[in-house]
């Protein structure tokens, strides 16, 4: 099987799996006669959509900034706070069940504070998407940091290597492929961190992002835009993962040639 | 911080001995769990010389070699070096079992880690990287990752690391077990020229008699656990090419090297 066919394989299955959903999903409306406010048909949402065409790119536009940024937020701080950790178990006992609070507090509660010390706007939206990125960054960061191979370690004894050599010239470029997946999964939380930064703190009008667009069509009984603006958040989501997915296979695909390629 | 270790940047030309003086390691472990893996072990290793220690599994060997490379430590007796340059560190070359290549690294830059992490400028290492590969024969894969070499080649550069910073004493442990008769035999033959020609003392750790044979002059056995010396033979090939494996002498030495093993292991003749 050639290369493009065998890419092509391997995209069957999700496409697969999304049209069978939908299907079921207009099926269900159809066969149910489901109220449009309860569960608009697909059909439906697309129209919305179509229709609110140029106020849901904007939205989108918006939302897709305040969440890559506070994205790309949490990675700077989360690789940064992580490797420093990783540096000394001292620092590690001290400071990592303080980071630990990231993922314990409710965003949903810490939203309103944000917007008490960052005003109303981009700022509270992207410091929200940064503080849900931020812990898995560090935990996966810590993490690749901590479970270097013993043998390269020891390899690093033999060469007598000081702790910030170890550190530079091992233990961050071995947790590269746990960092990578910290990223992935951050990806994914900082648009969930936008749309919750955005239901307290956005703006409403023509630029609003999709979580302010979301609380308005709720308001408004638009469950067929609701569902729109829902579609486009999970686009930026995929997009941001898919970015992150790319960055990280340029950055790993060459450890990971076939050990066999040399015979 | 660990101070790093004195690498000239001359070629080393005074090659160090070792002494061994009752040597011993016992491994503490719960209750009378403990595992003495060396006894009272005295070995004295000529500079420029190239012996092999051969020994049933679990006797020790590899235990030697940590306690010389500084990876371990002794419970009793101790090690000299001789001959070492006066006031600086024993410059000590280690080939491990398995390769340990950094991944992300290429071949000329694994194999001039040792310089890196000794200060060496970056335009001299790469140069001395560039000469130490050249002499394992990877000249062509300077710039490939470790992931797409095979064992053996990976092997290879593991050995050009550990000769980069010119060592006074090369330790080998095993480090072509794992890979196929045919290129071990390849990689002995690379081996043995590397020492005639650089001239280190080398102490080789293995489980091949043959192998032993072919690369040492001296081939050193140890019983098992804990391990003692019980005897040697001296290894007087005249030339080591690939036809030497085929003689009568050759195989007299195998054999007597075996022999040797055998008494080790409580078999008597």
């Amino acid at each position: 099987m050639s290369s493009g066919l065998a890419r092509l394989a391997v995209a069957i299955p999700p496409v697969a799996v999304v049209v069978a959903a939908i299907a079921i999903w207009w099926l269900a409306v159809r066969t149910f006669d489901i109220p449009q406010y309860l569960l608009p048909a697909p059909g439906a949402v697309l129209e919305a959509v179509w229709s609110d065409r140029e106020r849901l790119a904007w939205a989108m536009l918006g939302t897709a900034i305040g969440a890559s940024s506070g994205f790309l937020l949490a990675a700077v701080l989360g690789v940064a706070i992580g490797s420093v950790l990783g540096l000394s178990r001292f620092l590690e006992r001290g400071f990592y069940p303080l980071t630990l609070l990231l993922q314990m507090v409710p965003l949903v509660a810490l939203a309103p504070i944000l917007v008490v010390w960052l005003g109303y706007g981009q700022r509270a939206v992207i410091a929200a998407a940064a503080i849900v990125a931020l812990f898995p960054v560090i935990a996966n960061t810590l993490g690749g940091m901590r479970s270097v191979d013993r043998d390269l370690e020891e390899l690093f004894t033999l060469c007598r290597a000081g702790t910030l050599s170890r550190w530079w010239r091992l233990r961050l470029p071995a947790a590269v492929p746990s960092i990578v997946t910290g990223l992935r999964i951050a990806a994914g939380l900082a648009v969930i961190g936008a749309i919750v930064g955005e239901f307290v703190s956005a703006y409403a009008g023509d630029r609003a992002p999709l979580g302010m667009v979301i609380v308005s069509a709720m308001k408004e009984y638009r469950t067929d835009l609701m569902f729109g603006a829902i579609g486009l958040a999970a686009i930026v989501g995929f997009a941001l993962f898919g970015i992150v997915n790319l960055g990280g296979w340029l950055l790993l695909r060459r450890w990971h040639t076939s050990a066999g390629d040399a015979g | 911080m660990t101070p790093l270790p004195a690498i000239s940047t001359a070629k080393a030309s005074q090659p160090i001995g070792v002494e061994l003086h009752g040597l011993g390691r016992i491994f503490a472990g719960a209750g009378e769990h403990s595992v003495e893996a060396l006894r009272a072990v005295d070995l004295s290793v000529a500079p420029g010389s190239f012996t092999a220690l051969i020994g049933p599994s679990g006797c020790g060997k590899t235990t030697i070699l940590r306690i010389l490379a500084g990876l371990d430590r002794a419970t009793s007796g101790g090690v000299e070096f001789t001959n070492g340059s006066s006031g600086g560190e024993a410059r000590i070359g280690y080939c491990f079992q398995e390769p340990r290549l950094l991944p992300w690294r290429t071949v000329g830059a694994n194999v001039a880690l040792p310089l890196e992490l000794a200060g060496v400028a970056a335009a001299e290492r790469r140069m001395r990287a560039a000469a130490a590969v050249g002499k394992v024969e990877l000249s062509g894969f300077i710039k490939t990752r470790p992931a797409a070499l095979s064992g053996g080649m990976r092997m290879r550069a593991a050995m050009a690391r550990a000769v980069v910073a010119d060592p006074q004493l090369l330790l080998l442990d095993e480090p072509f077990g794992s890979l196929d008769e045919v290129t071990r035999y390849r990689l002995d033959e690379m081996l043995r020229e590397l020492w005639r020609v650089e001239g280190f003392t080398t102490i080789l750790v293995t489980h091949s008699i043959p192998e032993a044979v072919f690369l040492a002059e001296r081939v050193v056995v140890l019983s098992p656990r804990p391990g003692r010396i019980i005897g040697e033979v001296a290894i007087d090939l005249a030339e080591r090419t690939p036809e030497t494996r085929a003689t009568d002498h050759f195989s007299r030495l195998v054999q007597q090297v075996y022999r040797l093993l055998l008494s080790a292991m409580g078999h008597e003749p």
